[in-house]
């Protein structure tokens, strides 16, 4: 079984949560989910498991900005 | 004639000529001969003194040329240090100049090198306070604005991507 840790922030509704869950399963089987809240990411969700990291949250698209202004 | 020369008178007469030529034959040998003897030799020791003296005052005349020449080269020596030293002054002069002009054109280069670095750095420095304030505009309008349903879409987007 696959692990992984949903870090979401608290405008979430828990039934996007469970889509996000149901999709992943979908793609990559049976995995045991645990929920994280963390509201610097702002909004969106990050995905962290064996193979990687899924960063889709707000807060890093700020970052992608902040790189490309800076240079 | 014969009454005024005796035979008195003749034999008077021989006999002062014989005394005189005893007189003169002794004079020449007891008198004269020393006495010349004396005076060549006096005039060969005042010819060896002239000579002596001629010779030292020509020793001395050498002496003096030579001292002359010795001064004469000494002045030559002086005058040469003289002016080997003020051309040795002037070039050191001459670069010692060069120097501080080519360290003066160097900091004013490093200056201006300077000026423009701090300007860029004050530009870039501008921007990147504008971007990190635009950025935290941002993330509070977005703090405030994003909803479930934009979370949802995100969801939606990427595992549609992700099935792709």
């Amino acid at each position: 079984m696959n692990v992984c840790k949903v870090t979401v922030a608290s405008n979430m509704s828990d039934e996007t949560y469970r889509y996000i869950c149901g999709q992943f399963e979908k793609k990559f089987g049976e995995t045991d989910f645990t929920k994280l809240v963390d509201d610097s990411i702002l909004g969106g969700f990050i995905l962290r498991f064996g193979a990687g990291v899924y960063d889709l949250s707000l807060a890093a698209q700020l970052k992608v900005m902040e790189k490309e202004l800076k240079t | 004639m014969a009454d005024l020369i005796s035979k008195d008178m003749i034999a008077d007469l021989i006999i002062n000529i014989l005394n005189i030529l005893i007189l003169f034959f002794l004079t020449k040998a007891l008198l004269y001969k020393p006495v010349k003897k004396f005076l060549d030799v006096r005039k060969t020791r005042l010819a060896e003194e002239k000579q002596a003296a001629l010779d030292a005052e020509a020793s001395a005349q050498a002496r003096k040329a030579e001292y002359d020449a010795l001064l004469a080269d000494a002045e030559a020596s002086k005058a040469a240090l003289l002016q080997e030293a003020e051309a040795n002054a002037q070039e050191k002069a001459r670069q010692i100049l060069a120097e501080a002009k080519q360290k003066a054109e160097e900091t004013a280069q490093n200056a201006a090198a300077a000026a423009v670095h701090e300007r860029e750095k004050m530009l870039s420095d501008a921007r990147d306070e504008i971007a990190d304030l635009a950025l935290e505009i941002s993330a509070k309008i977005i703090g405030r604005e994003v909803t479930d349903a934009d979370n949802l879409a995100i969801a939606k987007r990427f595992f549609g991507d992700a099935e792709e």
